[in-house]
């Protein structure tokens, strides 16, 4: 009789534990889940009140060919007082939970940008299901028309604008900033960051700067260009391309195969300094001038061209920065973590003494190759 | 005397899976040092070497006792009671806090939706079940387990080198000394300090092994762990890491290789992670049966397991208001109320036994009643 | 949730049978002990409110009656 007990208790734990760790209390199901792929926020026409759209896939479209033209995606769209609120009307329209945990991109409008991402971006870092490896991006604009565009080769908007940023990876305009990033900047004094900036034209999007974020808000724009520039300058440029127009209608080309930046700090008789040398490996990749023969001194006087070309746009672009008091590069953290205790009277007062901050540009460049030809074919 | 015995290695295993199981709070150390909380383990290590030698000379000076025998051969029959009466209580604590964190971090990440007084009586079941079994679940699984699990810790940590940023290291140690303090204190009391748990098994070791060797590589490969976790907080959450509520999670959430094939590779650390905070619940939840066994001269203490494990998974519910109170109180009065627990009352132990040495001139004395054996295996658990 | 309750108040009562077919009145005691006190605190939960726990109130005194706190 013991015995009975003793394996009738035992049977009945085991199915305790069974129904309890085998996932069925309050099973949630991936059929079940909408879910969101990316997310866009603007103001809604209601004021204080906020327009998310979600772009939610379609998974019994997602095939290679969609012969009978129905989308990979829905975009829905809902209004509420903040992001969690209009969420939330997403489940008065859909037949399913909504479910984050997939959400690949976060596009903010302009208008929002410029008036502070803090409350709309509270919702997203305190989500279990948002990660901060989500890139977040700015749009010119209404942020869910961005969510309608035409995606040529992709299936989905959202893997269309992802693909055009990830394809900067090898030939490297702009880099994508991740929610992490951005918070990151957010609790850090007197620090800015950029985020890509598209532009819808008619039915595609193009990335065409980059909006330029401080503390919470965006105070300007740099162009692509000085995008590229300023990646030089801090040291995440991979690979990429540099065209230089010289006088005359004279272009050269170069395709920058490797770019080592070094920052080299100073407090010198009470001033603080910085000298920003760049090393730069590239080939050339066009000429419009210049003689057939390759020679020697044609090849340093490309290098001088290009030398002098990015050390122009460099200084251009930290001009542009200066402006606007946005220390992208983040000389202020620079400073902070090589001269702790001389530096903090500087970095108090860093948003005005960033303008006068003195910085130096070298650049060397050195050009291995000249492509698959060795002389220009006239 | 135990009749029970376990090995150097199994004994140094089940301390180090003990320790590891902390992870989940070590949000105080990063919020309170800042960059140089990678530091803190090694200033907690220090500031604990006293406390470890007490330890060290308490087991020495009784051998093969456990806590709470030694209390009573060293203060006495009444005073040592009640020293193991508030063991008992500083033990259960820790058990519930454990149960609190860990079933907060389920309920967020691994089971949303799930009640967390499920979560909660789930893990304390388990743990009820472990020490019914015996002392066999309690020590051997952690020595397969922790090798297991360390392997893959290593693995997880290699896995987020490439996106280490060093420089969210520096300046070092550029912050006020009373900031070191407090860290370092939170170090040796909060996190060290709860080992003390691990004296309850001293008395079960083999007569040949030395506790203080035991210990100290127990310390030492626990202070190393807790390096490379606080080193890879910082140097991928940044200035982050006091705004996340996990921070070992949080900066394990943003792993991701080049390629982009391994991606959310946090899910089987959260396992692992939650393996070890049950495990340290189990620990702390036998600690408290023995130790109510040890206070009332019980002779079995199997049918209070399931009882204290249901009140230990009650009161988890009701400890704090919320999880997040538990770290504003680990900020600013867990470690001077631990104090007392880890330091404080091993000292007067110490010094009770010291002065008993040298009054007597004669090795511990025999009480005149025999104490309750330690470790004895209750009616149907396995043994060795 | 209810059924989880049941089952596992059913295992805990049930840890009294050995005791009492014994004869073991301490651990009787203590065991009516800690079912009494896990009531208490089950009940506060079920009901949504807070109860005393003793660690919280310790810890709320020290931050505002003695200097043994980090907030002082």
């Amino acid at each position: 009789m013991k015995k009975l007990l003793k394996i009738l208790c035992a049977a009945v734990t085991l199915c305790v534990i069974l129904l309890s760790l085998g996932g069925c209390w309050s099973a949630d199901e991936i059929s079940h889940k909408a879910i969101i792929l990316g997310i866009s926020v603007d103001f809604a026409d209601t004021p204080e009140k906020y327009l998310v759209t979600a772009q939610i896939a379609r998974p019994s479209q997602l095939k290679a060919s969609s012969a009978d033209g129905e989308n990979a995606y829905i975009n829905i769209s809902s209004e509420g007082v903040g992001v969690q609120a209009a969420l939330h009307g997403f489940e008065t329209q859909l037949s399913r939970e909504i479910y984050t945990g997939h959400m690949e991109l976060i596009i903010f409008s302009e208008e929002i940008a410029r008036s502070g991402l803090t409350p709309v971006l509270d919702y997203f870092y305190r989500s279990s299901e948002a990660r901060f490896s989500t890139p977040v991006i700015i749009a010119e604009g209404r942020a869910a028309d961005l969510l309608d565009i035409q995606a040529d080769l992709e299936q989905m908007p959202v893997s269309s604008i992802l693909g055009t940023m990830s394809n900067q990876d090898s030939d490297i305009i702009m880099s994508g900033t991740t929610m992490g990033d951005l918070l990151r900047e957010m609790v850090t004094e007197h620090s800015a960051v950029t985020l890509a900036l598209f532009r819808v034209n008619g039915k595609r999007a193009a990335m065409e700067k980059a909006a330029v974020i401080k503390g919470d808000k965006m105070i300007g724009s740099l162009t692509i260009d000085q995008k590229q520039y300023e990646l030089l300058a801090g040291g995440e440029y991979d690979e990429g391309v540099q065209v230089c127009k010289i006088a005359d209608g004279k272009v050269a080309s170069f395709r920058i195969m490797k770019c080592v930046t070094k920052h080299n700090l100073k407090y010198e008789n009470g001033q603080f300094s910085a000298d920003i040398s760049v090393n730069i490996t590239g080939q050339i990749s066009g000429i419009t001038f210049g003689g057939e023969e390759y020679t020697i001194r044609a090849r340093e006087d490309l290098e001088q061209i290009l030398r002098d070309f990015i050390t122009r746009g460099i200084n251009d672009m930290f001009s542009a920065t200066k402006e606007i008091n946005a220390d992208i590069i983040g000389f202020n953290e620079m400073l902070r973590r090589k001269y702790p205790r001389d530096s903090k009277s500087l970095l108090e007062n860093w948003d005005d003494n960033y303008r006068n901050f003195p910085i130096s540009v070298s650049v060397a460049a050195t050009l291995t190759g000249t492509g698959a030809v060795r002389e220009r074919v006239k | 005397m135990s009749s029970v015995k376990i090995t150097k290695w199994q004994m140094i295993s089940v301390g180090v899976c003990y320790m590891i199981g902390a992870i989940l709070h070590l949000s105080e150390v990063s919020a309170t040092a800042g960059r140089d909380a990678w530091l803190m383990p090694v200033a907690g290590l220090i500031m604990f070497v006293p406390t470890a030698a007490i330890y060290c000379l308490l087991v020495k000076l009784h051998p093969q006792k456990c806590l709470y025998e030694i209390n009573e051969q060293a203060l006495g029959k009444t005073l040592g009671k009640v020293f193991t009466f508030l063991y008992m209580l500083f033990f259960f604590h820790i058990c519930t806090l454990n149960t609190m964190q860990a079933e907060a971090f389920v309920s967020a990440y691994l089971l949303p939706g799930t009640p967390v007084i499920v979560c909660g009586l789930m893990m304390t079941a388990f743990c009820a079940f472990a020490i019914y079994r015996g002392l066999r679940a309690i020590i051997v699984i952690p020595f397969a387990f922790g090798i297991v699990s360390g392997a893959y810790l290593l693995f997880n940590f290699l896995q987020s080198v490439p996106q280490m940023r060093p420089e969210f290291l520096r300046p070092m140690l550029a912050q006020e000394p009373r900031v070191y303090l407090h860290a370092a204190h939170i170090e040796a009391t909060v996190i060290y300090g709860e080992i003390i748990g691990l004296l309850t098994f001293a008395g079960m070791l083999e007569k040949k092994t030395k506790f203080s060797v035991c210990f100290i590589i127990t310390m030492i490969i626990s202070c190393l762990y807790l390096i490379l976790v606080h080193l890879r907080e910082r140097t991928l959450l940044g200035d982050l890491t006091p705004y996340v509520s996990f921070p070992s999670f949080g900066a394990v959430r943003m792993i991701g290789n080049v390629t982009g094939t391994l991606s959310r590779v946090e899910s089987i650390y959260s396992l692992v992670m939650i393996a070890f905070s049950i495990f340290r619940v189990l620990i702390t939840l036998w600690a408290v049966i023995t130790a109510l066994k040890q206070v009332f001269n019980l002779q079995s203490y199997t049918s209070l397991i399931i009882p204290a494990a249901a009140l230990a998974a009650v009161y988890s519910m009701r400890i704090y208001a919320s999880p997040n109170d538990s770290y504003i109180y680990g900020l600013n009065t867990t470690p001077f109320v631990w104090t007392v627990f880890t330091f404080i009352m091993p000292l007067i132990t110490l010094v009770f036994a010291a002065a008993r040495r040298l009054l007597t001139k004669m090795p511990t004395p025999n009480t005149s009643r025999k104490l309750p054996e330690q470790g004895a295996e209750p009616s149907g658990a396995e043994g060795f | 949730m209810l059924i989880v309750f049941i089952f596992f108040g059913i295992i805990t009562i049930s840890s009294l049978i050995t005791p009492i077919k014994n004869g073991r009145i301490k651990e009787i005691a203590i065991i009516c002990a800690l079912i009494s006190i896990g009531l208490y605190y089950g009940i506060r939960f079920a009901q949504g409110e807070p109860a005393w726990s003793p660690l919280n109130s310790l810890e709320e005194w020290m931050i505002n009656s003695t200097p043994f706190n980090y907030n002082a």
